[in-house]
């Protein structure tokens, strides 16, 4: 533990710190976008969003390298094009009749594609894998303060729109009925989810961020039921699990990304597990 | 079938005169179509207040499509849907919606107060619920019998539960129609007939109108039956005859009324 004590302390380990501070914040944001986005079963869409964020990243580094343009760094144009996706999903998804789900797996591949098309004609050699699994060293001190107005953004948009959301999540229909603005807040969740995902993809990366969205909230669905407090608990898990994944990953010399998210798995195997176990005990006993 | 007929003394007039004859729902040559052929086509209908009415009709012959229509949820291509005179999505205060309750998603943990306050939520609600909310709910919830049942998760309530809550849920805007889409889908016989008293004591207040699929048993219930097969009929229950229902659904069916078949009926009175 000392170790680890003095390597978080030490100047020059500051992306250790950075990336510390920011599994915390972002944890906050994924907790609550992690709730709804799991409660309303649009896992899959918030997957197309962050696979097509290659697509902004590639541009913006295409872009940067190319013609020395560099007023749109790798994380404007993953902004930019993740809030695209949205849009285009919001519509997809509401509007389109027939094969949604197929047009939303084309978009998930199309947006990688056109990502790695970019990064293919960038001058010099752009390794992608920091993207897409994340990398700690790509935290900056700027992230942070990001992070701390995502996390304010997102707190307020819920506390403004907890029963509106809610009620969009739990019945659609019923909500149009009370003249809740659903198309509005559908398309919302999704932005907020885009912009959740971007801040969070230098610490795990556009592929393993869906599985930090949403295995927290899985963890947190096993001991609380009000929607309130999944976001409260899945925040916490979200935080443990970041900050025992990031300690599991300097000590064992592995990407933090996927140590993370392999922490956040196996606390979720664990939880289960004992819960099975639980009711098993349970009907037993119930039957002698 | 015949015997239903018989047992009829009221026609369509004499039974709208019992009403205040202010058509809550008036719909005027009504078109809709989701591709070419028309789902609904020509359809003109009124329904009074206080009215208790079923709508009938076979599995894609617009039953539903007419009930989105009512609620605002679609539009007409052609022709008008008027509630008390203005648009559905003008007066949706007043019209309160009860969906299956299977079609929620039970993985949603919710607790029964969370889903009846629901039915209060609007464009400028704030966190949280105030207590003259939450007293209202309770109201909701008592008129259902399930005032017990508030702190309890929606998911793990019977069928028939439920489908009470969602009454309550729908009750608690206090609305002057109610619209209910096949409220005894998915629930035993004796929810089943619980459901269809509490709705009778309910249209006493309010216009109840209700997609159902067991006619034989709601024409016990309801007043009129509203015949839906792109194009639309209404009749008072008594004057509904076997005949009529086959044309409607064009096959042979057997009519269950009063728990017996049309069959049985006959040995019955033989």
């Amino acid at each position: 533990m000392n170790e680890i004590w003095n390597a978080f302390t030490d100047p020059n380990f500051y992306f250790l710190r950075y990336a510390f501070f920011a599994g915390i914040l972002a944890s906050i944001s994924f907790g609550i976008v992690g709730s709804f986005v799991v409660t309303k079963n649009i896992v899959s869409l918030v997957g197309a969003i962050s696979h097509s964020v290659l697509a902004g990243v590639g541009f913006a580094l295409f872009l940067n390298y190319r013609y020395h343009f560099t007023y749109i760094t790798p994380f404007y144009g993953a902004l930019i094009v993740s809030i695209l996706s949205a849009f285009i999903l919001s519509f997809v998804s509401r509007y389109l009749i027939g094969r949604k789900d197929a047009i939303i797996g084309a978009i998930w591949a199309i947006g990688m594609a056109i990502g790695m098309i970019f990064m293919a004609y960038t001058p010099g050699y752009v390794d992608p894998m920091s993207y897409l699994f994340g990398s700690t060293l790509l935290i900056t001190k700027s992230d942070i303060n990001k992070l701390i107005i995502l996390d304010l953004v997102i707190f307020a948009i819920t506390l403004f729109y907890y029963p509106q959301l809610w009620a969009y999540c739990f019945d659609e229909e019923f909500a149009s009925v009370r003249n809740i603005p659903v198309v509005f807040l559908s398309t919302l969740l999704l932005v907020m989810s885009a912009i959740t995902v971007v801040m969070m993809m230098p610490m795990v990366g556009i592929i393993l961020v869906l599985a930090q969205l949403s295995i927290p909230v899985l963890i947190a669905e096993q001991f609380v039921s009000r929607l309130y407090l999944v976001m409260l608990l899945s925040t916490i898990v979200c935080m443990l699990t970041s900050a025992m994944g990031l300690i599991g990953s300097y000590k064992l010399d592995l990407p933090a990304g996927p140590v993370i998210v392999l922490t956040s798995m196996t606390f979720y195997l664990i939880v289960a597990g004992c819960i099975l176990g639980l009711k098993v005990i349970h009907s037993i006993k119930s039957k002698e | 079938m015949s015997e239903i007929k018989e047992n009829s003394i009221e026609s369509a007039a004499e039974l709208h005169n019992d009403f205040r004859n202010i058509p809550a729902i008036c719909i005027r040559n009504l078109y809709f179509s989701y591709q070419k052929e028309p789902v609904l086509e020509e359809v003109n209908l009124d329904i009074y207040e206080k009215e208790f009415v079923s709508v009938i009709g076979p599995n894609g012959g617009g039953k539903t499509t007419l009930l989105k229509l009512i609620l605002g949820l679609l539009q007409p291509q052609k022709g008008r849907v008027l509630i008390y005179n203005e648009k559905p999505e003008k007066q949706r205060d007043k019209i309160g919606y009860v969906p299956q309750h299977a079609q929620l998603d039970l993985s949603f943990h919710a607790t029964v107060m969370e889903v009846v306050l629901m039915g209060l939520v609007h464009n400028r609600q704030w966190f949280y619920f105030s207590q003259s909310a939450r007293k209202k709910a309770m109201d909701s919830l008592a008129i259902v019998g399930l005032v017990d049942f508030a702190n309890n998760l929606f998911s793990r309530l019977s069928g028939g539960q439920r489908q009470r809550v969602l009454i309550a849920r729908a009750l608690v805007s206090q609305p002057r129609i109610l619209l209910f889409d096949e409220p005894t889908a998915h629930v035993d016989t004796v929810a089943e007939k619980n459901l269809m008293d509490l709705l009778k004591q309910i249209s006493k207040e309010l216009t109840v109108i209700l997609v159902s699929h067991d006619l034989g048993f709601v024409s016990q219930y309801v007043d009129t039956v509203v015949c839906v097969n792109r194009m639309v009929q209404k009749h008072p229950t008594g004057t509904l005859t076997g005949t009529m229902i086959q044309e409607l659904y064009r096959q042979s069916i057997e009519m269950v009324h009063h728990g017996l078949s049309e069959t049985q009926e006959r040995h019955h009175h033989e």
